[in-house]
């Protein structure tokens, strides 16, 4: 899952929801990222911050899994 | 854009199942029960002249509401680039066997029957048939007497965006256009993993 969005913010897109609803396993049990209606284009220094920093949004994610919040 | 005939053919008198759960009711499941019921009732004629008179009386002294905006007959646009389809990173790539073109095309027929609860794919999303294929897509669509189409486009530029990642960790994006009162987008169906879970006692 991580890899996806790494790939997507490589392409300068940020998702702007990410949540389980919108993360599916498919039957090859690859990873597909949907809805992309709140995403963004960051471009620019701006862009540089979500593509080398981990402050993810995938992380932000899963820190919300592990303190037990909402997170569908 | 347009239902198949067919989705709307279906005879008796159909109540969707979902309309009886406020929870997960929707403006589209009214709007689509009242079009299969039109569908399926004779028409009313005027029979004198009075009757007609009060039909007109009424209409008049009812207030009219507007027209819902963007719902005027738009040129479809595509959102793929027109070009050729064979070069890298093209959109025949990807569906080497499939029919669609990337020229503009007035109309596209969709088995489409949003009123049924195994078409919700959650959200706005909606399963549907291609009649040309038979190949399930996935209908999105927003309600153009609440949104703008702005939403939509931002979406189907998006998905222009990461266009090489299209069938790797995105849906393939077939097309975009307007269902009725909704702007919609068209998207490849994922089938997902069935994950059975045993609760033990």
């Amino acid at each position: 899952m991580e890899k996806a969005f790494a790939e997507i913010h490589k392409l300068e897109v940020i998702h702007g929801d990410v949540r389980a609803a919108n993360i599916l396993v498919a039957e090859d049990e690859s990873i597909w990222i949907l809805d992309f209606e709140s995403a963004q284009v960051v471009s620019g220094s701006r862009g540089q911050v979500f593509i080398d920093g981990e402050a993810s949004e995938v992380k932000m994610l899963l820190d919300r899994i592990r303190r037990g919040e909402p997170y569908c | 854009m347009f239902a198949s005939n067919e989705s709307l053919a279906t005879g008796g008198y159909v109540l969707p199942s979902t309309l009886s759960q406020h929870y997960r009711f929707t403006i589209s499941h009214v709007l689509y029960w009242f079009t299969h019921l039109t569908e399926t009732t004779e028409r009313v004629v005027e029979r004198d002249l009075a009757q007609l008179i009060r039909v007109m009386d009424r209409y008049q002294t009812k207030p009219v509401r507007p027209p819902p905006p963007n719902v005027t007959n738009q040129p479809y646009t595509s959102p793929f680039p027109q070009s050729s389809n064979t070069g890298a990173g093209g959109y025949g790539q990807y569906y080497g066997n499939c029919t669609f073109s990337l020229e503009p095309i007035d109309e596209l027929l969709l088995d489409f029957k949003p009123w049924l609860a195994e078409s919700r794919c959650g959200g706005r999303a909606f399963r549907a048939t291609l009649i040309e294929g038979n190949q399930q897509i996935v209908v999105k669509s927003w309600d153009s007497y609440k949104h703008d189409s702005s939403r939509r486009d931002n979406e189907v530029s998006i998905y222009m965006r990461i266009q090489s990642l299209w069938n790797v960790c995105v849906p393939h994006l077939i097309g975009k256009g307007e269902i009725d009162f909704c702007h919609s987008l068209f998207l490849e169906f994922v089938k997902v993993k069935l994950i059975v879970v045993e609760f033990l006692q």
